[in-house]
């Protein structure tokens, strides 16, 4: 990773920590849960994911209609299908975490249907 | 006498007299009344006089006309009708609380700010800015509602900004 990027990470990681103190001072921190934010991401990663589809789309349609710098085009395409890639692998890095949280929260599954078995009123059969 | 009375005049130091209606005034004051009804810029019928100091020390009002009737020797915004000057003066404090509003919105904005310091100034800032619009005729009931404004543009802000910087990471893991 370079300096660079590693530079605006902590940056993102500064101001996200400065957003948080604020929605605390606001009374508003609760709404900010890790399922919360991890949602965000995801929203995030979507709207991306719908530019990039679009640019596609529009880059696809030039290459048909218009006959002249296909090469360019190509190269275009070449590296937004890269970022598509990486942008699809990001959103399933999201959905995954976003299942686990939930999990999570559920708590066990076989403990919770167990439980509900327990609950449940025992049926009585009439005499004949 | 509109162009003496400025925010910065002694206010009590003006005593506001009735002039007599010009059906009811004595026959010797009758030239006078009409003269001054006749004034383009008067529209009612109190006079302001100003209370002069006699030789013994103490205060008396000078008055021009024998018929009048001293009002009120206490000027209160409340006590009296608004004389002719009100309407400048009037446009003048709308100005000031207009300002004083976008003011407090900014200070009371800034009390949530994550620095501490800027945020004790800005409480600070907003509680002076807070009782000047009280003074100026504003209830407490509409700076509770201009606060709860300010908090739930804070709130929608805070949320944007946070979708904002979670779209930018996201496109710094992509494109970076």
């Amino acid at each position: 990773m370079s300096k660079k990027k590693n530079k605006q990470i902590k940056l993102i990681n500064e101001l996200e920590s400065q957003l948080l103190i604020q929605a605390e001072r606001l009374g508003v921190r609760d709404r900010y849960t890790p399922l919360a934010m991890e949602e965000m991401g995801l929203d995030a990663v979507r709207t991306i994911l719908t530019e990039f589809y679009m640019e596609r789309a529009n880059l696809e349609y030039e290459m048909s209609m218009t006959g002249t710098n296909k090469k360019e085009l190509l190269i275009k395409l070449e590296k937004l299908h890269g970022y598509i890639r990486k942008a699809e692998s990001l959103r399933d890095k999201h959905l995954a975490k976003v299942e686990a949280l939930l999990d999570k929260e559920l708590g066990d599954q076989k403990k919770v249907r167990r439980a509900l078995k327990k609950v449940e009123p025992v049926r009585v059969q009439a005499a004949a | 006498m509109s162009a003496e009375l400025s925010l910065g005049a002694g206010l009590n130091k003006q005593y506001a007299v009735v002039l007599p209606k010009p059906g009811q005034e004595n026959p010797e004051a009758n030239g006078e009344a009409v003269k001054v009804t006749k004034e383009p810029e008067r529209t009612t019928s109190l006079k302001w006089e100003t209370a002069v100091d006699d030789n013994k020390g103490k205060k008396h009002i000078g008055l021009s006309q024998p018929d009048t009737a001293v009002v009120s020797s206490v000027v209160l915004p409340t006590a009296i009708k608004a004389p002719e000057q009100a309407p400048a003066l009037r446009r003048h404090l709308t100005r000031l609380k207009k300002r004083f509003v976008d003011l407090f919105k900014k200070s009371y904005g800034n009390s949530f700010h994550f620095n501490r310091l800027i945020a004790k100034v800005a409480e600070f800032t907003a509680s002076i800015n807070a009782s000047v619009l009280m003074r100026a005729g504003m209830s407490p009931k509409d700076v509770q509602t201009l606060r709860e404004e300010v908090r739930q543009d804070l709130i929608t802000q805070n949320q944007g900004s946070l979708a904002q910087m979670h779209y930018d990471w996201s496109m710094l893991e992509v494109l970076g």
